[in-house]
């Protein structure tokens, strides 16, 4: 029997199940690791015949789902520092704006695509080392003792020398939102140029430049994730009529129920734990991408925009 | 290897998308009782549509070699071009565009006996005959190599996609009483000979665009080819799928803000019914 289903704006079939299995296994790594999972599920998507503009705009809106239940379950579990998501959020959209006309820039120079391949690799690729290997000391318990440093980093007196401190109690942590607001553009920025949500570049962020505490870090990360897809999905829909509500209603079913799951897992893990499963992860995209990058093409040739 | 085989049968396969034309040579004598039939006419691309089987069953005159064709509508295809920087990463180094590219088109023809592949017929190609004669349709005749060969490649994943697939054709003539040879062959024999019966199966995929799809069967005989008889099939959006799709292309905003909220209360009503009513730690 043929569980398919046809998916209206996708203008294609595809069997319930797997969209149901892709939701709720990129659902459960969003509810683990504080992620929207864009960066796996809109390939996954596309590698099952969703059109690339369409899956990258419906997953956008699964997302909205997932990280609402995954920011409703952290909240409860008082894991979610909402002052400080709320200035990452707003870095975010003017950092999202700034990225939206540099790629329109690259664009123009025809250099858009091979950077933004490259720079996913470069970026994915020195994140997902520097967590595995700083986690890895961790459980091995090599890690030295939190002495304060002697001489304290350049990052950390440009913090501390900014102005209006204030106190965000569920991180534990005092510090001027300016650099909330400066890293959720710098976020921002790299978000738009490289077509994803953000969130697994906010979760290193929030990790060693904000120093909040791992599991307030991943419910705060849902919580940003969740407006920055709101702000996504009611663009697509209104300029490019991408977003698939179909396909979005199938994948968040099954990513609701693992998000779940995934936070459930995230608060019995320790720190260290889960950011070498988040390490992983990232270092598994990134091996996906630099693949792509080196092996031939099935057919030198892919659709661009406009073709029926 | 496989686009190889079938472009390689291609290459004789019978293919048109002009419009009916006459393609050189006196006609045959006589008009010919040629019928063709579609089922279904009508396509509904409905919530369970998954792509559909359509079956073509036609008549002929006796002594044709015949084709059916599906084709879909032409227009303009735009594609990303691909190759290595630095002798070792891939990326898109250019943007091109091909104009007339059906959305659809597969073909099934009748390739028993020798003569009719595209080099020894060229009125065939003309009429659009196999891979040589769609990309005689598609490109200009001063192509460049280059151009020619992203053209292959264009073929490549259309064929990937199932929306372009070459068969062969098995005419099937009702023999006469104490003979059992094909119409064709009878024909070329100068005897007298019953109309030939063809049929052919297209899948169609769950991804065509709706619109209007024409199916043809062609016949070729010393050189000359024609469209024998014509046929139409209509692919509609058709209940849900067509009231979501209408929504999202007229009314995108609505139908963003409507995408939300419907998430935004999913995600909450899931977090509510598996968190409970007590509080967390």
């Amino acid at each position: 029997m043929d569980f398919s289903v046809f998916l209206p704006v996708a203008n294609n079939a595809v069997n319930v199940f797997v969209l149901l299995g892709l939701g709720g296994g990129v659902g459960f790594l969003s509810g683990l690791f504080g992620v929207g999972g864009g960066f796996l599920m809109t390939p996954l998507l596309i590698m099952i015949g969703v059109p690339p503009t369409v899956a990258a705009a419906s997953d956008s809106n699964q997302i909205v789902a997932a990280s609402t239940s995954g920011t409703f379950i952290h909240a409860r579990a008082r894991c979610v520092d909402f002052k400080m998501g709320t200035l990452l959020f707003l870095g975010g959209i003017v950092g999202g704006t700034i990225g939206v006309y540099l790629i329109k820039v690259l664009r123009e120079v025809g250099e858009a695509d091979f950077l933004i391949n490259v720079t996913y690799v470069l970026m994915l690729g020195g994140i997902g080392s520097y967590m595995f290997l700083e986690s890895l000391e961790g459980l091995r318990g090599r890690r030295r003792t939190a002495a304060p440093p002697e001489k304290p980093s350049i990052y950390s007196r440009m913090a501390r020398a900014l102005p209006w401190r204030m106190e965000f109690p569920r991180s534990g942590i005092t510090l001027s939102p300016v650099t909330p607001l400066a890293l959720g553009t710098l976020v921002g920025i790299l978000a738009a140029i490289m077509g994803v949500g953000g969130g697994f570049i906010m979760v290193p962020v929030m990790v060693y430049l904000l120093r909040m505490p791992m599991h307030v870090v991943v419910g705060t990360s849902l919580f940003q994730v969740l407006f920055t897809c709101v702000h996504v999905t009611i663009l697509q829909s209104a300029l490019n009529q991408t977003v698939d509500v179909v396909l979005a209603l199938l994948l968040l079913l099954g990513s609701v129920i693992g998000v779940q799951a995934g936070a459930r897992m995230s608060r019995r893990l320790n720190a260290d734990q889960l950011k070498i499963l988040m390490a992983v992860v990232v270092l598994a995209v990134m091996a996906k991408m630099l693949l792509g990058l080196l092996v031939t093409p099935s057919a030198l040739v892919s659709y661009g925009g406009g073709h029926g | 290897m496989r686009l190889a085989l079938a472009l390689g049968s291609t290459a004789a396969v019978l293919a048109a998308f002009p419009v009916p034309v006459r393609a050189g040579g006196a006609p045959p004598p006589g008009p010919p009782p040629a019928a063709i039939r579609v089922e279904p006419r009508s396509v509904e691309l409905g919530m369970l549509y998954r792509g559909i089987k359509v079956r073509v069953e036609g008549t002929a005159p006796a002594g044709y070699r015949l084709a059916l064709v599906c084709v879909g509508k032409e227009g303009r295809v735009e594609l990303k071009r691909k190759g290595k920087v630095w002798n070792l990463l891939w990326r898109n180094v250019g943007t091109l565009a091909f104009e007339r590219v059906p959305s659809l088109y597969h073909a099934s023809a009748d390739l028993d006996g020798a003569g009719l592949d595209h080099r020894s017929v060229p009125a065939a190609v003309r009429l659009g005959l196999g891979y040589d004669g769609i990309e005689a349709h598609v490109l200009p005749a001063h192509a460049d190599e280059s151009t020619r060969h992203l053209f292959r490649e264009l073929v490549r994943l259309k064929v990937q996609e199932r929306l372009y697939s070459f068969a062969r054709l098995r005419p099937d003539t009702a023999p006469e009483e104490g003979q059992d040879a094909p119409g064709l062959l009878r024909a070329r024999l100068g005897r007298e000979v019953r109309p030939t019966r063809v049929s052919a199966e297209f899948s169609l995929p769950a991804s065509i665009p709706p619109g209007v799809y024409e199916i043809r069967m062609i016949g070729y005989r010393d050189g000359t080819g024609e469209v024998l008889a014509s046929d139409t099939l209509t692919a509609e959006r058709v209940g849900v799928a067509r009231l979501i799709s209408s929504m999202a292309e007229r009314h995108g905003l609505l139908h963003g803000i409507l995408a939300v909220l419907l998430a935004v209360a999913a995600g909450f009503l899931s977090g509510v019914i598996f968190t409970g009513p007590k509080k967390g730690h």
